[in-house]
């Protein structure tokens, strides 16, 4: 996982319907979380998406 | 078409045009497909409706026509419809079916795909799911960077998790909280750890947080930043500028953390009572 996926990711969600500023917020931080952190935040992202995606 | 016919005519499921393809195709695509297929539909139908009642409005007229066609002089048909009061009764009647063709067309116009309304539900469901977990995600980790750099500083230690987490609740005022405001409660359940209660036990109206929890959250940033923590404090730095740009929520947060705070104080004090 990069950053250029997780931007990838929220950018996908936005187009969803996602909260902009939310998510913003998410990528602002993403380098300064902790590994393990980002690793969290990575999978609950990819899964909403996927999720999302399926309806 | 009276107005039950044209309400039976807008209920009509078989008449909608089929795809045999539709239920094949992923989700969306499908959806899109529909969608059409139904705005095409809608369009059919208010054309339809536009006919029946430019039909319907000129009826009347057409009638009157053939009266004169029959051997009435044109002025008999004219003192024969005033006296009768054929001419308001057609003015009325064709106000009426100009108000049911529009009220039609606003009927027809309104209707949405139901498999649409249930999807959006899906749709926000999900979100919710993982705003929540997104919501307390960064409030532990607040919280555990304020206790693991040693800035514990509510002064009734082992509560201050529970006051962290009623701030951060999954609800305020019988509502879930946005993914926005779980951010913002988030941390100011963790910047209120940083607190001075001291010597605020017994003033019920002090007000512990309004217009300061930003402030407050700034102050553990600069904290873990004196102690080396310097990613941690650059995510307090973001979180504080974040709560800037929403000051409304950010004070309905103060205001519901207020309580929550006031609650845990109360109940140390309860326990101390009765401890002593």
């Amino acid at each position: 996982m990069n950053k250029q996926e997780i931007t990838n990711i929220i950018s996908q969600l936005i187009a969803l319907g996602e909260d902009q500023d939310e998510l913003n917020y998410w990528l602002q931080i993403y380098d300064d979380l902790p590994e393990d952190k980002q690793g969290l935040l990575y999978v609950n992202l990819k899964q909403e998406l996927e999720n999302l995606q399926k309806i | 078409m009276n107005k039950a016919e044209n309400e039976n005519s807008i209920n009509r499921h078989e008449a909608m045009p089929q795809s045999e393809s539709v239920e094949d195709r992923p989700s969306g695509e499908s959806n899109r497909e529909m969608e059409g297929l139904l705005r095409n539909y809608k369009s059919d139908k208010v054309h339809s409706v536009e006919n029946e009642t430019d039909t319907a409005l000129h009826s009347g007229t057409k009638r009157l026509e053939n009266a004169a066609s029959l051997g009435y002089k044109p002025e008999d048909v004219s003192r024969l419809a005033a006296e009768r009061g054929v001419d308001s009764r057609l003015n009325e009647n064709q106000r009426a079916i100009e108000q049911l063709g529009s009220d039609t067309t606003q009927r027809i116009e309104a209707v949405k795909p139901r498999e649409k309304v249930e999807n959006k539900a899906e749709r926000e469901k999900v979100m919710e799911q993982s705003q929540e977990q997104r919501g307390n995600m960064i409030t532990n980790f607040m919280t555990s960077e304020i206790a693991s750099n040693g800035l514990d500083l509510i002064p009734f230690a082992g509560s201050g998790k529970m006051v962290v987490e009623s701030i951060a609740g999954k609800t305020l005022s019988g509502r879930k909280l946005t993914g926005k405001e779980r951010i913002i409660h988030g941390a100011i359940g963790a910047g209120s750890l940083a607190l001075d209660f001291t010597g605020i036990g017994e003033a019920k109206d002090i007000a512990l947080l309004a217009g300061k929890s930003i402030g407050l959250v700034e102050k553990v940033g600069v904290k873990l930043a004196e102690r080396g923590a310097l990613k941690s404090a650059k995510v307090f730095e973001i979180t504080s500028k974040f709560m800037a740009g929403h000051p409304q929520l950010t004070a309905q947060a103060e205001k519901f953390a207020e309580g929550q705070i006031k609650k845990g104080i109360q109940s140390i004090k309860d326990y101390r009572k009765q401890a002593a």
